[in-house]
């Protein structure tokens, strides 16, 4: 991996961290995941990425730790167990099973992202439509905007993610 | 707009997100740590601290110690080495 791939690792991890329990970090997720790929017990598939590899296992292991949290006990090595057996979810995210304390840390970290963006509205308004699953057409209809300038919105948004991923502490 | 569960949303805009974060090129990624004086090079480079190296870093602590405040104390047990860098 290069540099830049390490960082956009350090990016990934700070992004899914706003979705973790509150008391895992995102080094926590990355070396958990780090981990997971070096003992072999999460194998690469052939054509996919190593960092977008990493990204998919570190996705799983969030999973696994809501479940962790919401079974409320000590259960983390059966749990890990369990990861071995599933794969790299893609398409439509999991749906997380109802949480209240979930909802909250997603409605928190919602704001936090839209905080990034508070003299971007066109950002803020795609950030809504993300949020709400919507096509690209369907966002460029809702939001009157031309594809030139949802393109150039979305770069907009990922160099902020970039720059708050790689700022320490994390805006 | 706002009929979709919040857990749901969010986990939506995190994927979508993780997308472009995936396509940014290295170019992109080493501008914008350029733009920041984040040099990745440098041996003990912030840029790097807790992905190769296994000091926690501060923002990750101090989230822990915030919320580890507000839930009335966390009893999970995980080595955490010490010796972060400062912040910039």
């Amino acid at each position: 991996m290069t540099e830049a791939d390490l960082m956009r690792l350090k990016v990934l991890a700070r992004l899914q961290a706003r979705g973790l329990p509150p008391h895992i970090g995102w080094s926590d997720l990355l070396q958990e995941a780090f981990a997971r790929v070096l003992d072999g017990s999460r194998r690469q598939p052939d054509g996919v990425p190593v960092v977008a590899f990493v990204a998919g296992v570190m996705r799983s292991i969030k999973e696994y730790y809501w479940r962790e949290a919401r079974r409320g006990t000590r259960q983390r090595q059966k749990l890990l167990a369990e990861l071995e057996s599933t794969g790299i979810e893609e398409g439509e995210p999991f749906d997380p099973q109802p949480s209240p304390e979930r909802r909250a840390i997603a409605i928190q970290e919602m704001e936090a992202i839209n905080e990034l963006f508070e003299d971007d509205p066109q950002a803020q308004q795609i950030i809504s439509a993300l949020y709400e699953g919507l096509t690209v057409e369907e966002t460029c209809t809702l939001c009157g905007l031309s594809k030139t300038d949802y393109d150039s919105t979305r770069t907009r948004i990922r160099r902020a993610l970039i720059k708050a991923g790689l700022r320490t502490p994390q805006p | 707009m706002n009929r979709t569960r919040p857990e749901l949303g969010f986990e939506r805009l995190l994927r979508s997100l993780e997308r472009d974060l995936l396509e940014a090129t290295d170019a992109e990624i080493l501008t914008v740590a350029n733009e920041l004086g984040i040099k990745p090079g440098m041996k003990g480079s912030i840029a790097l601290i807790g992905v190769i190296s296994t000091a926690r870093p501060k923002d990750a602590r101090q989230k822990s110690a915030r919320q580890t405040n507000k839930v009335g104390g966390s009893s999970r047990s995980r080595g955490r080495p010490k010796g972060d860098e400062p912040a910039t």
